[in-house]
């Protein structure tokens, strides 16, 4: 205790030195000013509340503690696979026969006219579909053979044929579909969600961030951070090989008792901080504390997959150890299963250009189909039988989609096939939590460059994700700098016909 | 400045209430002027002149809230005008007959109407009559006290029944593409504003000439072509736009129906032929198929929609059990119902189950996996009236606690991944009518897909090994 006294003096020395002459000055007139009107209304006041030298309360303050929406949601929880690079629609779900025909002619002056691309220059040629497609379940959904296993589930999906963006590069892109700006400093849809929901397990942080495919997304990792919400709402990023958060074991020589006690010290440090200046900051940093020493137990727990069942493994094709989007999309179904609110993956490696195998069309691209197709089909099915998937969001989609023209970089001609970045039409689909079954919206034109009907922004699917979760997105704002933040800041329409 | 606005708006919603206090005062200043007049040796002289004075003050504070409380939208504009000259002519009528009061005898200005002073207040009283049947117009909706006159009354003074809904077709095709299925949309969803009675704009479609004659800008429709069509486009516009017509707080109308008001426009205005008649796509067909059924497309099904209002909730208790581990969420704001979810409290017992009987009629949801409970609380949560939806995962429950269950209410979604219940105990839960979502993954029994009911979900979903899952390009 003797320790813990010191340490309480010191902060407030701390904040001694902290003190200018301004805040003396201040301090002067605001108190002759008190002095005087708690004179004059001496008897107005009941007995003070404030006064008796209690402590904070930490469970009052918890920033992560649930909280209800404002009207009653049917998703309580999301998991975002974000293709990081962006997909190709075209080999995956926007079947376009007509574009089989104008394989190799060059593309009309007239769809050019206009518009900006991040790499073709002059007239490219346009490149028929790179794959077969058929339709599958009772819905009739177009899926190509790039995803065998997807067909099962297609009925549980609902697709939005025709989202658009206005960005054609990754950082930027992929900002505005996680954040709701191209530019930084916004909170995430993860941190929006946890801010406004908080956390079910309070064992567990209330949003998960988990990459795979070797590198993190280009946006870096702004595109789950928390802009100007507190940063206790961030996404904590876990790591499926290795020690899941990095540094969370104690060090040699530090028992959980010693940790215990020399967190109960900084706490009562930080709570006296937050009393004098108010700076949720600090709260955060209390709960971030206390957070990391709970799930020094709990985190090692649920992101361990070896105890799963075989059955398991063998339906998400898993490997123990392994950094890979099967992993991650076993581990969302267990963080999901422990009460986490929103679980964002990310895998990198879908931006087919085709300046080399790896990333191109008809090769590289296959192969990253091979990689996500029975995990994230299993992870429906997983949902499913463990009756999680009627709250449980599920939204699958890249940054923006490709072009049906072939990608000429800088006007010459590319060894591989590949397709240039582009705006005007992607697919994105989702399901479970409140997601109709087996509807598509939205339709494009018959070479898939641009939509006809039912577009929708990537504000809509936003604003689509939040009312799932209970939230009216017009009212569910932050105050900074003066006004009223939203997540889909000004825009935003519910996709009424896919819920 | 959104401190101010937000002040503004909340002091407005002040108007409500201070709007009674000119009613009674003035009225009461005519209710005495007219006892004068009634009684010669009377003289409520004095008496009439304070309670105009406060009346007239009043009225200008409630004009005042009154013009903050509209600034927050959502009021039909022109009953909107009505309303607020009214009002502002009460309170100028009321200073005025003030005034006139007090300089009784004093001054000479105004002699001729200063005799007529019982007139002016009665002026007042009417005003108020009519600014208080437009603002409770503003507040309740038009026709607020005509709807609700006694049926046989209605029908001694002729006022007909209005038909909020469109009916339901018995078959489509057959019917008239006009009067059976367009004009009913119309009917529903414009004719309030654009009807017989009331024509904004200048537009009205109650009638067939009305409908093609147009408003005050001309005609609205342009047979054959949506895109010349006026009509057409007033529907499509952005939601919050401010030509978009039905406007914002009106009942909106619907994708389909404006698809069908577009396909009816396209093929050339028709008022006499049968829907089997004019040439239909594939999903135009689809959507008149939904005019023969009576469910409502695009519906949000509400679970809680139709509980009745819970019971306010114990706050210490509330507080004792959420520091115990046991989470206590309200659905949504406001409301009282809750979701208990144990998921940080494993040793939740019987006894918890017992204790948290105290609030059985807020409880929708129920999260107990992973806990300690045992058959012995199933009888207590089968009685909780309004329990929707039941979380048992992983629990210690058996066939016998099922058996106990077979009686709840309510009861829509059951899971019981993971333990011990075989077929023989999923029995026991038939006789539950609500009872759409039964998970029965990882359990002790064996299920004959064959037999048992379609609704459960055993799981135990494979994905085959496909020779494509190896190949690497």
């Amino acid at each position: 205790m003797k320790d813990l006294d010191k340490l309480v003096k010191e902060a407030y020395q701390t904040q001694l030195q902290a003190e200018t002459r301004r805040h003396f000055l201040k301090k002067c007139v605001a108190g002759i000013g008190s002095i005087a009107l708690g004179s004059m209304m001496a008897n107005c006041i009941g007995p003070s509340s404030s006064a008796n030298g209690e402590g904070v309360d930490l469970n009052s303050l918890n920033p992560l503690a649930p909280r209800s929406p404002h009207f009653a949601g049917k998703a309580k929880n999301v998991i975002y696979l974000h293709m990081a690079g962006a997909p190709s629609q075209l080999e995956l779900f926007d079947y376009k026969p007509a574009l089989h025909k104008l394989h190799n002619q060059p593309c009309p002056e007239s769809l050019l006219a206009g518009k900006t691309f991040a790499f073709i220059r002059g007239v490219p040629k346009m490149l028929g579909p790179q794959a077969t497609f058929n339709q599958y379940g009772q819905s009739g959904a177009w899926v190509s053979d790039h995803l065998p296993h997807f067909t099962k589930v297609v009925d549980e999906v609902s697709f939005l044929k025709a989202v658009h963006t206005d960005q054609f590069n990754h950082g930027p892109a992929q900002l505005f579909m996680q954040t709701g700006s191209a530019r930084l400093g916004r909170p995430s849809i993860g941190s929006w969600v946890t801010y406004g929901l908080g956390s079910e397990n309070s064992n567990l942080p209330g949003f998960v961030v988990l990459t795979s495919g070797g590198k993190t997304p280009d946006a870096g990792k702004s595109v789950w951070g928390s802009g100007f919400l507190p940063s206790v709402y961030q996404g904590v990023q876990c790591r499926s090989k290795g020690d899941p958060v990095l540094y969370i074991a104690d060090p040699e020589g530090m028992d959980r008792d010693l940790k215990r006690n020399a967190i109960d010290a900084i706490n009562t440090v930080n709570k006296e901080e937050f009393e004098t200046f108010k700076d949720p900051e600090t709260l955060s940093r209390i709960a971030q504390y206390e957070m990391a020493y709970k799930m020094q137990v709990a985190v090692p727990e649920v992101m361990d997959i070896n105890n799963e069942p075989e059955y398991i493994h063998e339906l998400y094709g898993t490997e123990p150890g392994k950094e890979s989007f099967a992993n991650n999309c076993l581990l969302a179904r267990k963080l999901v299963e422990k009460g986490v609110r929103y679980v964002q993956l990310f895998d990198w490696g879908w931006d087919s250009h085709g300046t080399n195998p790896s990333d191109s069309i008809d090769l590289g691209f296959r192969n990253k189909c091979r990689e996500i197709d029975r995990p994230m089909t299993a992870l429906i099915m997983d949902l499913k039988q463990r009756g999680l998937l009627d709250e449980t969001l599920v939204v699958w989609g890249g940054e923006f989609g490709r072009t049906p023209m072939q990608e000429n970089r800088d006007n010459n001609d590319m060894p591989f096939l590949g397709r240039d970045h582009h705006t005007d039409a992607y697919t994105i689909w989702m399901a479970g939590g409140g997601i109709r079954n087996g509807i598509s919206y939205g339709e494009t034109d018959e070479i898939g460059f641009t939509g006809v009907s039912g577009r929708s922004s990537v504000h809509d699917v936003h604003a689509t994700m939040l009312h799932l979760l209970g939230f009216d997105h017009e009212k569910f704002t932050y105050e900074f700098q003066g006004r009223p933040f939203r997540l889909t800041d000004v825009e935003g329409i519910v996709i009424k016909d896919i819920i | 400045m959104i401190f101010l606005e937000e002040l503004g708006s909340f002091i407005g919603r002040f108007h409500p209430i201070l709007v009674h206090l000119p009613i009674g005062m003035l009225v009461l200043a005519f209710m005495m002027a007219l006892g004068e007049k009634l009684n010669k040796n009377a003289n409520y002289n004095q008496a009439i002149r304070f309670s105009l004075l406060l009346g007239s003050i009043a009225a200008v504070f409630a004009g005042i809230t009154g013009y903050l409380l509209s600034r927050n939208g959502g009021y039909e504009t022109d009953v909107l005008d009505f309303h607020q000259w009214l009002g502002i002519a009460v309170a100028v009528f009321s200073l005025f007959t003030y005034w006139l009061y007090k300089t009784d005898g004093k001054s000479t200005r105004f002699n001729k109407i200063r005799s007529q002073k019982f007139v002016l207040l009665l002026v007042i009283v009417l005003l108020i009559g009519f600014t208080g049947h437009y603002g409770g117009t503003l507040t309740h909706g038009k026709g607020y006290i005509k709807d609700a006159v006694p049926t046989n009354i209605k029908a001694v003074l002729g006022i007909k029944a209005e038909e909020e809904e469109i009916a339901v077709l018995e078959n489509v095709q057959e019917a008239q593409v006009y009067q059976e299925v367009i004009h009913p949309i119309l009917k529903a969803r414009c004719q309030s504003c654009h009807g017989e009675k009331k024509k904004e704009g200048g537009f009205a479609l109650h009638s067939q000439e009305s409908l093609l004659k147009g408003g005050d800008s001309g005609s609205l429709l342009s047979k054959g072509s949506k895109e010349k069509s006026e009509l057409y486009a007033r529907l499509i516009l952005p939601e919050g736009h401010e030509d978009r017509m039905p406007p914002k707080g009106r009942t909106p109308i619907t994708e389909n129906q404006i698809k069908l008001i577009a396909w009816w426009i396209d093929s050339g205005l028709d008022f006499e032929k049968k829907v089997k008649e004019i040439s239909q796509t594939e999903e135009i067909a689809g959507i008149l198929k939904k005019l023969e059924s009576a469910e409502d497309e695009g519906d949000v099904e509400m679970l809680y929609a139709n509980l009745p209002e819970a019971p306010s909730l114990p706050e210490n208790k509330i507080n004792a059990w959420q520091a115990k581990g046991i989470k206590i969420m309200p659905i949504s704001d406001n409301n009282n119902y809750v979701v208990i979810n144990a998921i940080n409290y494993p040793e939740l017992s019987d006894k918890d189950i017992d204790e948290l009987m105290e609030i059985k009629d807020n409880i929708v949801q129920l999260k107990l996996g992973h806990t300690n409970i045992t058959d012995n609380s199933l009888v207590k949560i089968a009685s909780l009236p309004n329990l929707i939806r039941l979380h048992l995962e992983y629990s210690q429950i058996t066939d016998k606690g099922l058996e106990s269950l077979g009686v709840a209410k309510q009861l829509n979604y059951v899971n019981l991944v993971g333990t011990k219940i075989t077929e023989s105990g999923l029995s026991h839960l038939e006789g539950i009518k609500s009872l759409q979502h039964i998970y029965a993954f990882q359990t002790g029994g064996k299920f004959d897909s064959q037999k048992s009911n379609s609704k459960i979900d055993t799981g135990n979903y494979m994905l085959p090994f496909l020779e494509s899952d190896t190949v690497k390009y």
